[in-house]
């Protein structure tokens, strides 16, 4: 009977060797599936990509200011980079600053109970979208606005504005409440345009969103900062007979 | 107290693996936990053939390699099939494991009682269970 349980204790012992391997190798395993490590790792190492392209992006502007001011200084020049907001602008104009309903935001903190009498479309109406800025700044546009920012984010060219889950992404960069739009132009004129009866800033104020227009007398807003390769689009040679036609 | 030697064993083998850089592929993690619940279900019924003095080691290692490796092999195939074989495999092997665990409780408990009874004056569930307990198929 000795040798009998010896051997048992000796098989039991060996086979739970084993088995302690493979349960550590489970455990770990689904850690691994909670934790969604793969989606993890890829996004550290984007950011670090992230970090060595923006790197190199700052080097490469450097170098080009720095060989601009070499070359050449031409009036033309400078006033096509305005047009295309490839250069930082300076000048008078209105700071308008949209933020979401402040009772909707509290109401949906997590210490505090949800108002019931809050439906779904009012506090979907009392956030900031992206079509509220579009309307916002397509109005200062038509009111003369030379110039336009969102969040630090010039309006270029290829600007586009729109809503990616809780942010509103601008020139793909992710911008939150509270939306500052600064836009250099006359500000009385800006100003008379946004306060037209029946716009989008009296809709706004009417869901009770934070909106302040403010007029300054020198608003710096810097460059575009978007897209500025071109894969697809390539300049049109006129010949000298189609520009006669024109 | 000789179950020290069990005890030491698993804990050795969990933590040199817990500690080596090893991983399997996540799609595999459902079949690994099969085969992991299979060899513990093994190792439970060989602990309660042992304490019915009929642990044969040969039995007991054969059953353990086989069953782990055709739990993880059947829920690979129930997955490529449709069927879900995991499912069934862990219901199977954890009523196993609980019956067995009851029955070792059982035993257990019965052989103390047995040892603080006086020699000769036997148990008489020491007799019934051993005659009813149907030989383990591992």
């Amino acid at each position: 009977m000795i040798s009998h349980r010896a051997e048992w204790i000796g098989m039991l012992t060996s086979v739970c060797v084993v088995l302690g391997g493979l349960l550590a190798l489970t455990i770990k395993t689904q850690q691994q599936v909670r934790a969604g490590v793969p989606a993890v790792n890829n996004s550290v190492e984007l950011d670090q990509e992230w970090g060595v392209l923006q790197h190199k992006i700052l080097t490469l502007q450097n170098d080009l200011a720095r060989l601009r001011g070499h070359t050449d200084s031409a009036p033309e020049r400078t006033h096509f980079q305005m047009l295309a907001a490839m250069s930082p602008v300076v000048g008078p104009g209105i700071a308008v600053t949209l933020s979401d309903n402040p009772n909707i935001v509290n109401n949906n903190s997590a210490d505090s109970h949800p108002d019931p009498m809050l439906s779904a479309d009012l506090i979907s109406a009392g956030i900031i979208h992206d079509v509220d800025i579009l309307r916002v700044v397509n109005e200062l546009f038509a009111a003369g606005a030379e110039a336009v920012a969102v969040n630090g984010q010039r309006i270029g060219p290829r600007t586009a504005i729109r809503c990616v889950g809780p942010v509103v992404n601008v020139n793909q960069v992710g911008c939150a409440s509270p939306f500052k739009i600064e836009a250099v132009g006359n500000p009385e004129t800006l100003q008379g345009a946004l306060d037209l009866p029946g716009g989008e800033i009296e809709s706004l104020k009417g869901v009770q969103c934070g909106v302040t227009i403010l007029q300054e007398k020198k608003l710096l807003l810097p460059a575009y900062d978007g897209a500025v390769q071109f894969m697809y689009a390539h300049p049109l040679k006129l010949s000298r007979k189609d520009q006669g036609q024109q | 107290m000789t179950f020290i030697f069990p005890i030491l064993g698993l804990l050795a083998g969990f933590f040199f693996i817990y500690r080596l850089d090893v991983f399997v592929p996540l799609s595999y993690a459902s079949y690994l936990a099969v085969a992991v619940l299979a060899a513990l279900d093994t190792i439970v019924g060989g602990l309660r053939a042992g304490m019915e003095r009929r642990f044969e080691s040969d039995i007991f290692f054969s059953g353990f390699v086989s069953n782990t490796i055709a739990a993880g092999f059947l829920a690979f195939i129930g997955d490529r099939i449709g069927v879900p074989l995991t499912l069934v495999a862990t219901i199977v092997f954890g009523y196993r494991i609980f019956q067995n665990l009851s029955l070792i409780r059982t035993h257990w408990i019965v052989a103390r009682r047995e040892a603080r009874l006086p020699a000769g004056d036997h148990d008489p569930a020491v007799n019934n269970l051993g005659s009813t307990t149907t030989r383990r198929i591992a």
